[in-house]
Parts: C-alpha cells; structure tokens; sequence
C-alpha cells in the first residue's frame, strides 16, 4: 500500500513538473493535443472528482469530545458488579466458565445464610437443601444451585424452550427473586 | 477585572454598540442560554476596554500562560473541495468544451484555497470566575458568572467554552457551555446556576475548543481562571430525634439513663432520710402517711463519650441511582445531626472516619468544639462528596483508630453496609467494649438481580449485627429521625 502511495506521488509530481515545463516551453513533448487527448484528461480529472466526492461521504468529521460537567459525578449502584458478571458469564470460554462459578457461589452463600436465619435451619441443613434443589418449589431456581438435575414437569420444559432469556440468566433472576421473597416473609 | 454588565445585555466598556453573539455550540447549550432570558441569554460580547477603566483587571502575560493546549485535530471536514474543481473541469472538456463549466471549475479551487489556506488558531484567553455566594448553605443556590476575555492579537472566529464544574455539583439552571468568536480584547460572559451541596468544591479548568475560521482546524484546550474558585458549603448542624445510646460512661451529668439512684427525673427508688439530702427529694407523703422521713432517689443521667465513625472507603460511594445523594454524603449529614444532637444533650463527641484520609477529632463539648466539627464535616478530604484516590489500609486504619478511641466510648457507626468490612469491623469494636451503633443508609436499588441481590446480602449483614447483639438504624428514604425513632421501638435497652 505504501509503495503503492509513493508510485502515485511520483507519479502526480512528476505529471504537474512535465505540465509546467510544457507551459514554460510551449511544447507538448510530442504528444498531440488532439480530441481524443483532450477527452481523456477530462474524463481523468471527473474520475478523480469522483474519488474525491467519495472520500467526502466516507469520511468521518474529527471533533472534540466534550465532558458533561451539568451532570454529578455518577457512583454505582450496589449490585452492578453482579449484573455485569452474570452477562459475562455466558458461553465456554475461560472467564466466563470462572464467572458462572463465581456468580454460583454468591448466590449459593445468600440463599443458605437466608435459609438460616428466615427458616431456622442450622447451616448444614440450609446447604443440604440448596444442594438437593429442596429449597424451593421454583425447579428453574432450585436447578442453578444443586448439584444434580432437578426434575421439572413437561410444561417448565416446554417454557423453557421458548424463553428468549438464557437458562443461566433466568436461574439467577428466579433465584434472587426467591431469596428476597423468603427475607420479607412472603414464602 | 470588573464585573462586566453584561447579563443586561448591556455594554459597559466604551460605548461601542457591539451585538451579543451566540455561534451554536455543538451540543445546542444555546438554547438552555434563550431560556434564561437577558440573564443569561447567549454571549455579550464587550468592548475591549483598557487596563485604566478595568478595575483589579489584571492583563499579565501570566495568564496567557493559564492556557495548556492538549490536541490539535484536523476536523476533515473540507475533504472533497477539489471534487467541484475537477468535476466541473472535467465535465467542461469532455461536454463540448463549455468554458462556463470551466470557469465555474474556478470556485473549488478558491474554496479549496480557503479550506487549506488558514492556518491553526493560537488562543490567547484569560477567565474570570464569580460566585454570588462563596460559602452557601446546603440546598442554596449560587450563580457562577464567567467571564472570558481574548488577550491575543487574533481574532478567535470558533470558540467554544465548557466550564470545569466541581464533580460534585450539578447545573441547575443554564449551562456550563457557551460558543461565541471574540475579536482581540473583547470578552463574552455567561452565567449559570449550581445547587450547593456540603463540601470544598473547587472549579477545575474551563475546556476550549477554538477551530479557524474554514473549520478545518481544531485546537483542544484547557484554561484556569487567574485565582482559584472555590465554593465551601457547611452543614446545619441541626439536631435530630434522640438517638437511644447504650450503658453510661463519664460521670457528667448528660442524657444517659443508668440504673444508679440520684438526681434526676425518672423515679428509680426510695431509702431513708439522710442528713443533708436536699429538700425537694423528701418524699412528703410518706412522711405524711407514717411520719418517716424518706428520700426519693431518680435515675442518675450521665453523660456519654461517644465517637461517630464514618464510612467514607470507596466501596461506601454508592447510590440507589444516578445523581443521587451517594451514601457517604448521607452519612455525613447523620453525623452531622447527631452530632449537634448529641452536643446538645450534654455528651462529649469525636469524629472519625474510615477511609484513605485520616481524620479523627477527640471527643469533645463546647461552642468550638461544635464549630470544629461542623468545619471537618463541611471541608476534610475524608469526608469528600466524590470517591477518594488514595489507598485504604483497613488493618492499619483500625489499629489506630483503637488507640485513638478512649476506653469508654461509645461509637455510631455510619456505613451503607454494602460490604462485609464495615461488619466486621463494629464487630470488633464492639468486641473490645465499645457499645456500637450501626446507622445504615440504604443505597440499594431492586431493578435489576444485582441490585436485588446487594439489597439481599445488605439485609443478612443487618440481621448479623443484629443477632450479634448491636443495634442497627436501616435508614431508607425517611427522615432519619423517624428512622431512629422507628429502631429504638425494637431496641431492648
């Protein structure tokens, strides 16, 4: 491409001295000023107007970007770290196979601490439960934190499939939703 | 230099009728000027007016030098000039040979001229900024005036200003941005409206954009007012609702109840008559029923050392939602009450925080002891509406906080509880004999699973302290009296 660019400038440099001299000179080194000529650097100069009108509607406008110093200086909201994790938690790779964990055992900690203290139950039991799916009666909540499959009817798996959110992300909303339920005594 | 007249749209200077000018800046700020009417409206460009007739305006080289240009961009946005030179050219040759066309070819060529012909602006700006009030109250509003003024020989035909506003603040009437062209020694002002909140806040400096007159060129620049602008908002140190403390410590008469007998004014019990107790604790009617004479003993009040203790970490910069007061800044304004509370009722009060600044004021009473506190609350770094940079040593920061704590002091603890630190550390305190209270502002939001589930983990870390024997104040939305108030029921002792 570079190499392309300097044949180009040579060649446009070269094209404006034999121009000049041709005027200094009064000489056409040759060639003919003839019609044919002539129409040939015409339709040369419209064919670089059009290249550069192109590069007109392709080009992007530098400017300045500017701060927004009406505004206050924005803190997050608790949780964000969360929401962001959960999103990146999808797919195979390495991070997000390490953020599906992550995401596991947080919500895991809440639900047994929950189970503890709203159920009464000592720790080992609140993690028996979570660990069997017995926790709750949402089996999509229930599947996320157990350590085998929870069973679900033919309708859960029928909802499922047609459900635009995927598994994981819908786990973790019925899950939280659950656990909040549970603190403020509606289950 | 002088306040110049020209929110009335007036020309103070010499006389010269010059026209108020307002370009339209880029993110239309223009319009948010026409709203506010001759106030504000757009730019008053004022006649230049030399040193003699501007009082304490001061025109050194010095404020040239206030200018940092940062980049220097070229916009393109007169790629595709010579299109119109070669198009016309071409089509005037190969048509026919139209010598109309040709000429007409002539016109991309000038504007071309124009486009790559001028050169890069050299700004050369000094600025003034005013205040209506350097030291409101929270709440109050207060009207920055700026000034800017071009000190160069050049005449600045695209100039742009966005006003370093404190991060901390937000614009509420106006705008910060302005655009206007200033001829050599001419000046435009604007103004703009800030709602004060606690704190130092300083202006940092204004952003200019300056491009030459074509568009082509683009310089990005930073300027600094000659004198620093600073805004100080104290808090009101209004007390608020009782807060119930725990146990007694000093031996001053104060506001905590204790089950020891003697003056006072709640009934604790009765004894026998001892020489010298004073007349009006007799207990008349039984030495009218039986002849005896009695003593009546109340609950002795004392009063308390009490440390208030600020999570100001960075983890502890979070709100419900943005632009929202931030949880640091709403426990500095309980602080701040009880403080003025707790001074009122006869208790001595210090002052800490737990973040990457020190502070730390010993307990205390008195008028400057007040004024002091109310001094830390409105201006120390630690207390800052907006995150701090340094680092915090949380191991560190607590063993010194243990050294600085008397041995008797109770702590109200202010921490949005979002992380299990601040937990763990009222624990400890607690642990080691100072009675804790935790007054918790909530910053949780329930939008989205993350947000519900801090909310969540918030609620167990409550509930832990509270099984732990602490007493907590989760202090949603309402006032936090009502909020105090509402613990207290709940609160056994």
């Amino acid at each position: 491409m570079r190499v392309l660019r300097g044949v180009t400038i040579a060649f446009g440099v070269l094209a404006a001295l034999a121009g000049l001299a041709s005027v200094v000179t009064n000489s056409t080194f040759g060639f003919a000023l003839d019609y044919l000529f002539v129409t040939l650097v015409g339709l040369f100069a419209i064919a670089q107007g059009l290249r550069y009108a192109g590069a007109r509607r392709g080009a992007d406008l530098e400017f300045t970007e500017t701060g927004d110093p009406e505004l206050r200086y924005e803190v997050p909201t608790p949780g964000g770290d969360f929401d962001e994790q959960v999103a990146n938690a999808e797919g195979w790779s390495f991070r997000s196979v390490r953020d599906r964990d992550a995401v596991r055992d947080r919500l895991r900690e809440a639900t047994v601490e929950t189970l503890v203290v709203h159920r009464s139950l000592d720790p080992e039991e609140a993690t028996r439960r979570v660990n069997a799916g017995e926790w709750t009666d949402d089996p999509d909540a229930a599947d996320l934190l157990a350590d085998g499959t929870v069973e679900r009817g033919a309708r859960d798996v029928l909802r499922g499939l047609f459900r635009r959110e995927s598994r994981h992300s819908h786990g973790v909303r019925r899950i939280v939703a659950e656990v909040d339920a549970i603190q403020r005594g509606e289950r | 230099m002088s306040t110049v007249g020209s929110e009335e749209g007036t020309d103070v200077d010499d006389g010269t009728a010059t026209e108020g000018r307002s370009a339209t800046a880029r993110d239309g700020s223009d319009d948010a000027d026409d709203r506010e009417g001759s106030m504000r409206g757009g730019v008053q460009e004022g006649a230049g007016d030399g040193p003699d007739e501007h009082d304490g305006d001061d025109e050194s080289p010095e404020e040239a030098e206030r200018l940092t240009v940062r980049d220097v961009l070229d916009t393109d946005r007169w790629v595709g000039a010579p299109a119109v030179t070669l198009l016309f050219a071409g089509l005037a040759i190969v048509v026919d040979r139209q010598a109309g066309l040709l000429l007409a070819g002539a016109v991309g060529v000038v504007f071309a001229a124009y486009a790559y012909g001028s050169g890069t602006p050299a700004p050369t700006l000094a600025v003034e900024r005013r205040l209506s009030d350097e030291t409101p109250g929270p709440g109050d509003d207060v009207r920055v005036t700026v000034t800017v003024r071009n000190e160069g020989e050049a005449t600045l035909p695209d100039l742009r200003l966005v006003d370093g506003v404190p991060p901390a603040l937000a614009v509420g009437e106006g705008s910060p941005r302005h655009a206007t062209a200033l001829r050599p020694g001419k000046r435009a002002t604007f103004s703009y409206v800030v709602p004060a909140v606690r704190g130092r806040h300083e202006w940092e400096s204004m952003q200019v954009i300056v491009r030459n007159a074509p568009g082509t060129r683009e310089v990005d620049a930073t300027v600094d007012s000659a004198e620093p602008t600073t805004l100080r908002c104290s808090p009101d140190l209004d007390a608020t609702g009782d807060l119930p403390l725990r146990g007694l410590t000093t031996q001053y008469t104060g506001r905590i109840a204790t089950d020891v007998g003697g003056p006072g004014l709640e009934f604790h019990s009765t004894r026998d008559y001892r020489h010298g107790d004073p007349l009006n604790r007799v207990d008349w009617n039984r030495m009218a029923r039986t002849g005896e004479l009695a003593t009546l003993d109340f609950r002795e009040e004392r009063a308390a050392t009490v440390v208030l203790l600020v999570d100001a970490r960075e983890e502890a910069y979070v709100a419900p939602e943005p632009g929202a007061e931030n949880a640091v800044e709403r426990s500095v304004e309980a602080a701040g009450r009880s403080f003025s509370a707790l001074l009122g009722g006869g208790d001595r009060v210090g002052l800490a925080a737990l973040g990457p600044d020190e502070l730390w004021l010993a307990p205390g009473a008195g008028n400057d002891h007040r004024a002091r506190a109310r001094d830390l609350l409105a201006s120390h770094p630690a207390l800052s509406p907006t995150p701090p940079d340094g680092r915090f040593f949380p191991s560190l920061r607590l063993r010194r906080l243990r050294r600085q704590l008397p041995s008797d002091a109770q702590l109200i603890v202010f921490s949005p509880l979002v992380d299990d630190y601040v937990a763990s550390v009222a624990r400890r305190l607690d642990a080691y004999g100072h009675l804790v209270t935790v007054v918790s502002p909530d910053p949780t939001a329930g939008g989205t699973p993350g947000e519900l589930l801090a909310r969540i983990e918030r609620r167990s870390r409550i509930s832990r302290l509270r099984r732990a024997g602490l007493r907590v104040v989760d202090w949603g939305d309402e006032p936090l009296a009502t909020a105090v108030a509402g613990a207290a029921g709940r609160w056994s002792g």
